[in-house]
């Protein structure tokens, strides 16, 4: 309408003048699909941080640990530098056992545990197969890990991770454990995952990945044992199953030495060792892109040294490659030793991600 | 990176011999070049009763001798005590065992070995393979005279990888040791000398106080025992000094004094790490505070390493 008296009040009826006058309003932009963690803690870059999971498990059985006990519960990345097991038995009767991190093995995933069905496809596996605990890595102190008869209960030990291990907000370590049944009373195995809070992610980074071969055990290796004395690995075992080429750290070798008697069980990583690491022969062990790693038997505890027992020497495997290895218990007569020994070896390496 | 090898061998050796490893069995197969990142020496006394309980420690390193060459590259030029060639990894008072007397079956770790980590790789090219020779010598051995019937099992383990290229120049390392019989207190100039025409890069000195005591039983020997010989005990404590080759002494305060053993190669690790270029012909002097005996020798040598064409 217009004011002839006042043309600058002159207005316009139309109704389009009440929404030219309304401010524009910008909608945010669409958020991006990652869900916050369910649990979201403080937290800030830098911040040491420790998750604990463990679960006691009687004899052959196997069970995953809390879905939260290894979530990363803040809203930044958790870089993991350390990997820390741990065993002890809750029985009374058993007060009096040395016993090894070959008892429980682990099978260890990478994701966002906790989510429903539909996550499953996103997790990333750290262990080829479950992985005895002591195979991990190597031997940190060969007073504490060889054997020494008296009153210790239980085991535990450090796994310092070459490389660290990113665990981004919301997703976790998904652990299982399982009791081997090399030992007659339940046990408590427990984990801890130490490291500390990032800003971001790193556009490269590299996830450990564990590949085992364990053969079966020799049992009763008395004297005058000569039969099945052999044992082989597949093309499953030691082998990079990741679909992408893995950097190979070390390779663990070990033998867990188990005596039962009345009065004690006697359960060790490279005990007896002088007879075991000895006895025990590599007679092969090639790659199977056909290069000979051990061309002559020798030793288990010369490829393997009681320092580290791991045979320290990088190298790559591509994918879908393993390396063969043929193990055989040399003649046992004269001795005076009845036991059950189960070696073991592991891969321990790291897959890329990201980058260029 | 190149695939991991492991090269081994062993032969058995009675008092006052000396022999070769086979040396086929030093070369990889197919005759590849690799790197050398480690030997490993592992050496049980066997016995008629169980040829693996006795004297498990690694005190047997005192009584075995090696002379690596690659190729014409010596390693050292003369024999060397295992001991002189790497510093223990885990010295503990524990070393100090009986040589006789048998262990109890959960007692037996594998601990009778030295390790030694190169300086630095040492390629080796495929033409050239290890001659490794391994002795024990009798000044050890009358000593103990009831090792000397028995035969030692020395082991020699050598730990690699394949080469991916082949490199023209190698690191070879080299040894030089002073490790005098009873009643020598000074070294002479043939000891811890650098005796090639070329120089060697220092790594590091290691030291070390073979022992024995009878109170542990017969033949009980040791990296310098329970007694504290090297300086922190009170009975006949070892002491040393070290001149460096423009005579500086490298020990001592004030300058000339002599150091308790121990402070200068300390108890965890018996080493001495440094870095330091050795001309040729040029060598470091030491001389002990306390004249040694049959059953206290120390031991000083210098680890070092030079480039070769190969």
């Amino acid at each position: 309408m217009k004011n002839l008296i006042w043309p600058s009040l002159t207005t316009r009826a139309s109704p389009d003048t009440t929404r030219a006058a309304a401010p524009r309003v910008r909608l945010p932009p669409t958020p991006k699909p990652i869900p916050p963690p369910r649990v979201a803690l403080p937290g800030q870059p830098g911040q040491p941080v420790t998750l604990v999971g463990g679960v006691t498990l009687n004899p052959g059985d196997s069970s995953e640990v809390n879905t939260d006990a290894f979530l990363n519960p803040t809203h930044f990345p958790l870089e993991v530098r350390e990997l820390k097991w741990g065993l002890a038995t809750p029985s009374a009767v058993y007060t009096g056992s040395l016993f090894s991190g070959f008892t429980v093995d682990a099978t260890l995933r990478l994701g966002p545990v906790g989510r429903d069905a539909a996550g499953v496809d996103q997790f990333e596996a750290l262990t080829a197969a479950p992985v005895p605990l002591t195979l991990l890595g190597r031997c940190v102190d060969p007073g504490l890990e060889s054997v020494v008869q008296t009153q210790i209960v239980g085991a535990g030990s450090v796994v310092t991770l070459d490389e660290p291990l990113y665990i981004p907000p919301g997703q976790g370590l998904s652990a299982r454990f399982g009791h081997r049944n090399l030992f007659a009373a339940p046990i408590t195995a427990t984990l801890a995952v130490s490291g500390k809070l990032v800003d971001k992610m790193p556009a490269k980074r590299a996830v450990p990945y564990w590949a085992p071969f364990l053969p079966p055990a020799y049992s009763q290796v008395g004297s005058g044992n000569t039969t099945d004395l052999v044992r082989v690995s597949t093309e499953r075992d030691l082998a990079n199953l990741t679909g992408g080429p893995l950097r190979v750290r070390r390779i663990t070798g070990r033998i867990g030495v188990y005596t039962a008697s009345a009065l004690y069980t006697l359960l060790s990583d490279n005990g007896d060792g002088t007879f075991f690491a000895k006895l025990l022969q590599i007679t092969s062990m090639r790659a199977s892109n056909g290069c000979v790693i051990v061309k002559d038997a020798m030793p288990f505890g010369a490829v393997f040294p009681a320092w580290t027992l791991a045979l320290e020497s990088p190298f790559v495997m591509q994918p879908k490659s393993y390396i063969n290895v043929a193990l055989k218990l040399t003649a046992m007569a004269g001795t005076n030793v009845v036991n059950q020994i189960q070696p073991g070896m592991c891969l321990c390496g790291y897959r890329d991600f990201g980058g260029k | 990176m190149g695939m991991p090898v492991v090269l081994s061998d062993s032969i058995l050796l009675t008092s006052g011999q000396a022999n070769n490893l086979n040396a086929a069995k030093m070369q990889p197969a197919s005759r590849r070049a690799f790197f050398v990142r480690e030997f490993l020496f592992i050496i049980t006394a066997p016995s008629a009763a169980n040829p693996f309980d006795q004297g498990n420690y690694h005190s047997f390193g005192a009584f075995i001798r090696a002379q690596i060459k690659m190729g014409p590259h010596a390693l050292m030029t003369e024999p060397q005590p295992i001991w002189a060639l790497a510093p223990p990894r885990h010295w503990v008072g524990g070393s100090f065992r009986s040589l006789t007397g048998a262990f109890v079956a959960a007692q037996r770790a594998w601990t009778s070995f030295d390790r030694w980590v190169l300086p630095k790789p040492m390629f080796v090219p495929g033409n050239a393979g290890l001659d490794i020779l391994l002795s024990r010598g009798t000044d050890i051995d009358t000593n103990f005279p009831g090792l000397v019937s028995s035969n030692f099992e020395a082991r020699v383990a050598v730990i690699g990888e394949y080469a991916d290229k082949i490199m023209p120049v190698s690191d070879v390392p080299f040894v030089s040791s002073f490790f005098p019989e009873a009643g020598r207190m000074y070294s002479n100039d043939r000891e811890l000398k650098n005796t090639l025409d070329r120089d060697i890069e220092l790594q590091r000195f290691i030291g070390r106080i073979f022992n024995n005591d009878a109170t542990f039983g017969f033949g009980a020997v040791g990296d310098e025992g329970v007694n504290s010989w090297g300086g922190s005990g009170t009975t006949a404590q070892q002491t040393i000094k070290i001149q460096d080759p423009q005579n500086y002494y490298v020990t001592g305060v004030p300058y000339g004094g002599f150091a308790p053993f121990n402070n200068v190669f300390p108890w965890n690790g018996r080493t001495w790490t440094f870095k330091k270029l050795l001309q040729p012909g040029q060598n470091f002097h030491a001389a002990l505070g306390v004249a040694p005996t049959v059953s206290t020798r120390p031991l000083v040598s210098l680890v070092g390493s030079r480039k070769e064409r190969v």
